[in-house]
């Protein structure tokens, strides 16, 4: 909300409340005053209504009073006169022909005339029907009245005068009665002069025609009054002889009471009243309402209006010397925040606190600018770092997604700009296929992350140190590290990934890999180029040899001698090609050697095994070509034609050159130096076959080196009588059965160094090899310290293999249970590896030192101290 | 100073103990199972627990859970192969305090043994 919007809300609600409040209080005073004004009014008209109602009322009480004082009068011009004084005594005629006459009677308008002497006789008395102009009969119930010193009757004096009401039953009766005494108004009092009139429709008409009042009368013997009349007649008291009631809005009604002349109470008498006073009354107070509410209107009005224009008044001068100013503050100062252009300053006229804001903010702006500068300055430095660090580097945040900042090599590596905010695993590319490694490397990162331990440990536990990673059409080798960057304790750790990279490093060790095959390869050919002719050949052999097995495999179980034959030159190429660093080799022919193994393990040999074995044994006759045409480059001959070759020092041969020029010859001994000579030369050719052990068995002591590497068993290697000659044929051929004694002493006879401290032994084995001569023969020895042969266990394994039938089993000495391990189908190898290979056993060891050297082999061992293994075979393989 | 070596095989237990002793660790206890390394930390206070990761009747990682759970903050290194190195990461959570990859040397071994044992 804008100060504009708050300063305009605030003062708008101070407003309306003040125009409320003010409307409360003076509806409060305006309404109340005239409410007053109002109820005393009303009081008034009311009160001056009763006093009229009552008036009313009187009047036709009055009205009343006179008809019968009327009456009264009537009764007085005849009562009071000598002639009737005189009648009354005498009855004369002349009085009754006179006075007493129909018609004098009928104009006195009145019902009943009575002449009563003082005895009670009735000395004249008639009654009119006054409509019709009858005389009719006075009625009975007047009877009761007539009576000497009666009501009627009894006057104590001249002046005496009764008159009122008597409640006969036809209707009320106005009546007066006066004592009959001389014109001088002196008695003594001869009777009562009776006048009555009745007080009836007519009469009634006639009061209200007087008083303008509609009068009604009701008997009060009556047998049914309305309610109201009842109720009026119950109230009725001396003090209050005269009720009002406001019967509506309209009509008011007046009651009172009239007594007979016993001063009971006989008629009640109501008068209906128009209200005109409560109407005018009622109209007062509307008018005055109406008045209260125009001056209420106007003095809200009156209040609004002064509000608006205090109001317009304290706004137009909040806007014109605060708002409109501070929002012209705010705005310039917003626009420099958002450019970031903090050369700008922002200004304010005249000379008050907001100019003094002002000043304060262009001097913020001032050393915001000085700063803003050197963090430029060093966020410009701090990229250039980055950038010129040939590292890809990038921090990732807390749910390791990349953040702004990284350097140039990062965009480079990883092809993309558009880094910042992206999942790291998502611009490394694993996600679909490769999600579970973007998964593992999320926990990593995590547990980076959450320092649980020092981060060296963590590093160790990198799931991917290096990555192979395609973008926009270049793919390089990546390594992946990932540091801590600990951001104060309350805010969490971000990463570093530094990403370098190492597809040069890894293209250069691929080729120095490459180039130490090539150089073992090279160093194997130049140390014995003929090891290396002679390994050609043999392999050339070989090759030739099991193409034409293969040639004749088919799915049928004729074929199973066959591949357990290819499967024992493919498993001689293996090795050989090992220990002349052909890696490739090497590893086509283990290959070919695993599915062979399975194929000979099979219960049937399938027809896509058979082919598949063909296929493979192409490629591996190729990867041989190959080899073959390098090494021809190198040796510059037929390498692999076959055929030995040796090499004799030109001095040796020039030796015997001389020595044989030199011979002279005695007649007589001629044959016997001839063949003497002969027998020289063969031991000199024969000796020209000879080469020194070392360099003889030189293709069994190559697989060593390999061979421990492979192994990780640390094992002294010593080898005795290294000089002694042996006939090049012969040490070739021993060679064959050395390696495989070799290889087994290393991988089976030699524990691991666990078991060896465990044994008591020293951690390094040893394995020694001794070669010498011996009356014509050349004598072998391979013996290692390993753990030895259980004759136990070797009849255990034979009777299990079922080369040994038990009777067999029990004859056999320990040391006979030794040889065991010559016999065909024996191998105590329980585990298979790629040294030892998969049964190739000394059956043919044994097989190739007695059929091809007409020698012998023998075996001498004991359980954990070593096996010791002792070949003699003929120094040379001619007899001569 | 008393450590304990878990391991099923018992080769692997004795080597460990050799070299350990070589260290001048004067105790070393040995279990050949998860279930035993737990019982026997609960009875005994260890300077340091090795725990192999791929036992018969109980789980290193099992093993060091259980031991995590009941309170117990002796450092425990996991004895681990390659194969097992996310697995690793997973053990660390749960409270593993470091790790050793099979086959290891000696040397790697006493560095890590005394970085815990504080020698």
């Amino acid at each position: 909300m804008t100060l504009r919007t708050k300063t305009f809300a605030v003062i708008g609600s101070a407003l309306i409340a003040l125009v409320v409040i003010l409307y409360g209080i003076s509806q409060s005073v305006v309404q109340g005053g005239f409410r007053k004004v109002e109820t005393d009014l009303a009081a008034g008209f009311a009160q001056i209504e009763n006093r009229d109602a009552d008036r009313n009322v009187q009047r036709v009480v009055d009205a009343l009073g006179f008809r019968i004082e009327n009456l009264s009068l009537k009764a007085a011009d005849w009562s009071q006169w000598d002639d009737t004084y005189k009648f009354i005594v005498d009855d004369n005629k002349a009085y009754r022909e006179s006075n007493l006459t129909k018609d004098a009677l009928s104009a006195l308008k009145i019902n009943l005339i009575l002449l009563v002497d003082t005895s009670g006789k009735v000395v004249f008395g008639t009654a009119f029907d006054l409509e019709n102009g009858t005389e009719v009969a006075v009625p009975q119930s007047l009877k009761a009245y007539l009576a000497p010193q009666s009501l009627l009757t009894k006057h104590s004096s001249p002046e005496s005068v009764v008159e009122g009401l008597l409640l006969l039953p036809e209707n009320p009766l106005m009546i007066v009665s006066r004592p009959i005494v001389t014109s001088e108004a002196a008695g003594p009092i001869r009777g009562s002069l009776i006048f009555g009139r009745f007080l009836d429709d007519a009469e009634f008409e006639r009061l209200s025609t007087i008083t303008h009042l509609s009068i009604q009368r009701h008997r009060v013997d009556a047998a049914s009054t309305p309610a109201d009349v009842r109720g009026a007649l119950d109230e009725f008291s001396p003090r209050k002889p005269i009720l009002v009631r406001a019967l509506n809005t309209d009509t008011m009604a007046g009651y009172t009471t009239v007594s007979d002349l016993a001063r009971k109470p006989a008629l009640v008498l109501r008068v209906d009243i128009p209200r005109e006073i409560h109407r005018q009354s009622v109209a007062t107070q509307e008018a005055i309402r109406s008045r209260g509410r125009v001056v209420l209107a106007s003095l809200v009005g009156s209040i609004c209006a002064a509000g608006l224009v205090l109001g317009g008044l304290i706004l137009w001068i909040l806007e014109s010397s605060v708002l409109s100013r501070v929002a012209r503050l705010s705005t310039k100062a917003v626009h420099i925040g958002a450019s970031e252009d903090f050369a700008g300053r922002v200004s304010a006229e005249g000379k008050d606190e907001i100019s003094t804001l002002a000043g304060s903010i262009n001097t913020m702006l001032e050393a915001l600018g000085a700063s803003h500068g050197i963090i430029r300055e060093r966020n410009a430095e701090v990229s250039l770092l980055m950038d010129t660090v040939p590292a890809g580097l990038l921090s990732l945040d807390e749910e390791f997604r990349v953040n702004p900042e990284h350097s140039r090599a990062a965009a480079e590596m990883l092809g993309t700009d558009a880094l910042r905010g992206r999942a790291f695993t998502e611009v490394l590319g694993l996600t679909g296929e490769r999600e579970d490694k973007g998964t593992e490397l999320v926990e990593f990162l995590d547990l980076l992350r959450l320092e649980l331990v020092p981060e060296e440990t963590v590093a160790g536990l990198n799931p991917l140190e290096e990555l192979h990673f395609e973008a926009g059409g270049a793919a390089r080798w990546l390594r992946l590290r990932y540091f801590l960057i600990r951001r104060g304790s309350d805010l969490p750790n971000h990463i570093l990934a530094v990403l370098e990279d190492i597809t040069e490093e890894k293209r250069l060790a691929a080729q120095v890999a490459t180039s130490q095959r090539e150089n073992l390869q090279l160093r194997a050919i130049a140390e014995d180029p003929d090891l290396f002719r002679e390994f050609l050949s043999e392999t050339r052999r070989i090759l030739t040899e099991v193409e034409g097995l293969a040639a004749r495999l088919d799915a049928t179980e004729a074929s199973r001698p066959l591949v357990a034959e290819i499967f024992r030159g493919v498993h001689t190429i293996k090795g050989v090609a090992g220990s002349f660093g052909l890696g490739d080799l090497s590893a086509l022919a283990s290959e070919l050697e695993t599915s062979l193994d399975h194929l000979r393990k099979a219960d049937e040999i399938p027809q896509d095994g058979v082919d598949q074995t063909r296929t493979s044994l192409a490629h591996l006759s190729d990867a041989f070509s190959e080899v073959v045409e390098g090494a021809k480059k190198l040796l510059g001959d037929d390498v692999a034609g076959g055929g030995l070759f040796l090499r004799i020092s030109s001095e040796e041969l020039l030796r015997h050159m001389v020595e044989i020029r030199s011979l002279t010859l005695d007649d007589g001994v001629k044959e016997a130096v001839l063949s003497r000579i002969k027998e020289e030369v063969l031991r000199r050719l024969r000796a020209l076959r000879e080469v020194p052990a070392r360099r003889g068995l030189a293709r069994s002591l190559k697989i060593l080196p390999g061979l421990l590497e492979r192994l990780g068993k640390p094992v002294a290697f010593r080898f005795e009588g290294e000089d002694t000659p042996v006939d090049c044929d012969v040490v070739q051929e021993l060679n064959t059965s050395l390696i495989h004694l070799i290889r087994n002493a290393v991988d089976h006879g030699i524990e691991p160094a666990d078991e060896r401290v465990e044994a008591g032994k020293p951690e390094e084995g040893a394995v020694s090899l001794a070669v010498s001569r011996q009356d014509g023969d050349v004598v072998v020895t391979l013996a290692d310290d390993g753990r030895g042969l259980d004759p136990q266990k070797l009849k255990a394994a034979a009777l299990r293999k079922g080369i040994l039938d038990p009777a067999e089993c029990g004859r056999l000495s320990a040391e006979e249970a030794l040889g065991l391990i010559f016999r065909p189908g024996f191998s105590t190898a329980e585990q298979v590896t790629d040294v030892s290979g998969r049964g190739v056993g000394m059956d043919a060891v044994l097989d190739s030192i007695r059929q091809k050297l007409g020698g012998d082999i023998r075996v001498a061992s004991s359980p954990g101290e070593g096996t010791r293994f002792t070949i003699t075979v003929p120094a040379s393989l001619q007899t001569g | 100073m008393k450590v304990l070596v878990v391991d099923d095989s018992m080769t692997m237990r004795k080597v460990v103990a050799t070299y350990l002793q070589g260290m001048g660790v004067s105790e070393v206890d040995q279990a050949e199972n998860g279930a035993q390394a737990v019982e026997m930390a609960a009875k005994t206070e260890y300077a340091c627990i090795f725990l192999d990761w791929n036992m018969p009747v109980l789980l290193g990682i099992d093993a060091l859970r259980a031991i995590r759970a009941s309170g117990n903050q002796v450092p425990v290194v996991m004895v681990t192969t390659e194969t097992e190195k996310r697995s690793v990461v997973q053990a660390i959570k749960d409270g593993a305090s470091d790790y050793l990859m099979k086959p290891f040397q000696k040397d790697a071994f006493v560095e890590r043994a005394r970085r815990h044992l504080k020698l």
